[in-house]
Parts: C-alpha cells; sequence; structure tokens
C-alpha cells in the first residue's frame, strides 16, 4: 500500500508540516507519518476531515482499485444502511470470528490492498486459494452484516 | 451505502489484527531470506563442484568469486552532564494507534530478529542525492529554512519490542532513518523504505522536539545511540542508559519509565542495524 504520496503532496502544497496536520486531525505527528509511509490508514472520519482541510474528496486521497471496490461490494448486504462508525465497529466485531488465515487474507486484502499471489506467498498457499478464502469471508460478512441488522 | 464506504471503514480496523496481518508479512520475508540462503548455499556448492571439476581437468576456466564484509564499531562515551531538552508543551498532542504507556517487561527471547530488505548508506546516500532538490523544496515550502541542506553520512533502523502474545525484539533493515540538517539545525527525518529493491523516502519536518532531540544529540556526540520502538513511541538509548523519546520527553514525559523493569535495556536492545553515533 504505498497511497500515502497523496497526503504528502496535497499537504506540502497546503504549506502543512506532519505536526501541523497532526494537530488538525487531532492525531500525533507519528501517525501522519506512518499515512505517508503507507504503513497505515486514516480512519474514515480523520480521512473526512482531511478531506475538507485539503478541499478534496476522499477518493482522490486514498483511490481505491476498482477491482478492490468491486470486490468489496459484494460484501455489502442489499438495502441495508451502516454509519461510517457502525461499519468500522461491526468489523471489529466480526474479525475475530474469522480464523487467523482467513482474518489475515481479508486484511492484506482490504486494507493493504495486497494482491492474491502477494498473499498467498505469505499464508504459503496458492493464489487460487487465497481468492477462495477471500469469497468466503466476504459471504460471512454480509451474512455478519445482515444479521446484525435483525 | 456504497462500496466505497466499506473500503474507507476498513481504515478504523483494530491495531491487533493489522499488526497481525504485519507479522505474517514478516515471517513470510524471513522464510524468504532463508530460502535465499539455501540457495546461496547451493551456489557454493555448485561452485565447490565446479572447483572440484576444474582441478580434475573438466573445466579450463572456473570464475573467481570474492565477497566483502564490513563491521562498524563506535565509541562508548560516559557523560553525566545534566541537560534539558525540552521544549514548551503543546496541546492535543495524541499519539494515536498502538501506545505503549506502561513499564514493559524483559522480552522471553532477547534474540533480535532481522526483517527487511537491507537499505546500505551506498543506497541510501544515492537516493538521497537524487532527491535532495525536492526535499529542500519540500521542505521550503512548509516554511523551513532549506537553503543549505545535507543529510547524515549514516542512517539507522529501529529495533522494535512487540507486546503481543510473546513479548519479541525485531529490525526492520528496510526501514531506515537518516537526518536532514541546515548547516547545524536539524530540519527533518527521512525515513526511507526498501520494498521489491526499490527504495523510497518520506521526510518528517517542522517539529517543534526537533531542537530538543537535536541537543540530545549534540550531547551524545561520538557514542552509539540506539534507536528502538515501543509499539509507536520511540526511544533512544544512549551509552550511560540515558532514555530520551525525541516526541515525549520535551512534553515532560519520563520515557526512561517505560523500560524501567529492563535491567541493562542498552545492551538488550543494541543491534548494529540501530546505532547511530551523531
Amino acid at each position: 500500500m504505498r497511497t500515502g504520496s497523496e497526503i504528502v503532496r496535497l499537504r506540502t502544497k497546503s504549506g502543512l508540516t506532519q505536526e501541523e496536520l497532526a494537530q488538525k486531525l487531532f492525531v500525533s505527528q507519528q501517525l501522519v507519518s506512518l499515512w505517508e509511509n503507507g504503513t497505515r490508514r486514516p480512519d474514515y472520519r480523520t480521512l473526512e476531515r482531511m478531506a475538507e482541510i485539503f478541499s478534496v474528496d476522499m477518493e482522490s486521497i486514498y483511490p481505491a482499485d476498482r477491482a478492490l471496490l468491486e470486490e468489496l461490494s459484494s460484501c455489502l448486504p442489499e438495502n441495508k444502511s451502516f454509519s461510517a462508525e457502525e461499519l468500522t465497529q461491526r468489523l471489529n466485531a466480526f474479525l475475530p470470528l474469522l480464523s487467523e488465515k482467513e482474518r489475515i487474507a481479508f486484511i492484506r486484502r482490504y486494507y493493504f490492498a495486497d494482491s492474491s499471489k502477494a498473499i498467498a506467498s505469505m499464508l504459503g498457499i496458492k493464489s487460487n486459494n487465497v481468492r477462495t478464502v477471500l469469497s468466503r469471508v466476504r459471504v460471512k460478512l454480509k451474512n455478519y452484516l445482515s444479521e446484525e441488522e435483525k | 451505502m456504497k462500496n466505497k464506504d466499506i473500503f474507507f471503514a476498513l481504515g478504523g480496523i483494530d491495531e491487533k489484527w493489522l499488526a497481525e496481518a504485519e507479522t505474517v508479512k514478516k515471517q513470510s520475508g524471513l522464510k524468504h531470506i532463508f530460502t535465499a540462503a539455501v540457495a546461496v548455499a547451493a551456489c557454493l556448492i555448485l561452485t565447490g563442484t565446479g572447483v572440484f571439476m576444474y582441478r580434475s581437468g573438466v573445466f579450463t576456466k572456473p570464475e573467481p568469486s570474492s565477497s566483502a564484509l564490513t563491521v562498524s564499531t563506535g565509541e562508548r562515551t560516559e557523560n553525566k552532564e545534566e541537560i534539558t531538552y525540552g521544549n514548551e508543551p503543546s496541546s492535543g498532542d495524541s499519539l494515536g494507534g498502538y501506545i505503549v504507556s506502561h513499564p514493559v517487561s524483559v522480552p522471553e527471547n532477547t534474540k533480535i530478529t532481522v526483517t527487511g530488505e537491507r537499505i546500505s548508506d551506498e543506497e541510501a546516500k544515492k537516493y538521497l542525492a537524487e532527491n535532495k532538490i525536492s526535499v529542500s523544496e519540500a521542505l521550503s515550502a512548509s516554511g523551513v529554512d532549506a537553503g543549505n541542506i545535507s543529510f547524515s553520512e549514516k542512517g539507522y533502523c529501529h529495533v522494535a519490542y512487540s507486546d503481543e502474545d510473546e513479548k519479541t525484539l525485531s529490525v526492520n533493515e528496510g526501514c531506515r532513518d537518516y537526518l536532514v540538517y541546515n548547516g547545524e539545525k536539524l530540519v527533518a527525518i527521512i525515513t526511507l523504505i526498501k520494498e521489491n529493491g526499490v527504495v523510497t523516502g518520506t521526510p518528517m519536518f517542522g517539529a517543534k522536539w526537533f531542537d530538543g532531540y537535536n541537543r540530545f544529540l549534540q550531547k551524545n556526540k561520538g557514542g552509539e545511540l540506539i534507536y528502538v520502538y515501543l509499539g509507536m513511541v520511540e526511544l533512544v538509548i544512549a551509552p550511560d542508559n540515558t532514555v530520551y523519546a525525541p516526541v515525549l520527553s520535551p512534553h515532560g514525559a519520563d520515557a526512561a519509565k517505560l523500560i524501567e523493569n529492563i535491567e541493562n535495556a542498552y545492551e538488550i536492545f543494541y543491534h548494529k542495524s540501530a546505532v547511530y553515533v551523531p
């Protein structure tokens, strides 16, 4: 995940130091540094505030790969809606229900935006197995989000 | 609900799950190093076989091979002088992420595992020389005087203390910090990261704690400083076991308390990749 470079560009364009941006977002400078290094992603609300500060939309700060978004769209139950906080909260409640392998594959794919091939190498399994695992997790997440709504 | 929302919501995943996913990547890196080591061993065996065959008259021209190993050493100095490094504390400076706020205990295993693709000082020097202008421009754009910048000759990695299920120590040699000076003044720290053979850098500049940190470096000039990450808290340990946290210390925090349970912290955290001699 190397998308932090856009934050560097927008921040320097705005004439802000990492510390100044951190203060505006009520986070630490270290965290801003981690975003810019690409080792962490801002949460939804922080990203929203950042988009306001830079007067851009969130997607231009963190452009999501189209294939990734299509995969993620299958996790969402039809005709259900969640606030960003609810969704994050439910994701955090859902993750412990997965096996370690499923959880790692899910996070590496959808948080760190790693390819199936890279995940396969990390987990010592075949790419096809990774795709199967991810597909299974997406179904589980969809069911979980649907059930929680009942 | 849009699918983009779930992508952005993923940014709020608990740190423990992210750490778990990162650990797997690091372990995988180690496996690759092991594989590479096996491949090197195989090459050596083949080379040995080749030399044997040459000597037996099968080949007429063996290829010579050579290797170089450099070991850096530094002097340890004792300095008991009392000195203040602090800057004015500012409000609203929360650290976020995984923060160690209690004294940590001695790791079960004090062996420091090496991870990452090693960045050599030569590679770093090349990257920094090529990017000197853009760094200078980025500094100037942020209002930092950058008319005469220079980079530290050597960089340093961090020994990371993991406080997960098992307390472990590791050093990522693919992540290395270099100091940027404008004249005598520390104006930025550039973190270089090497992935898939490619080095990239992110500068951090304009921090209020730079002056205090620079004074700490000056005080310990010539000594081997050790850099440690306790979660996201950066500590610098001097040879006399003085502990300085660049971000926390200027705000009055007693960084030494975080490792007060670890006797000989300097020796335990010592790794040549995490050494910087100011």
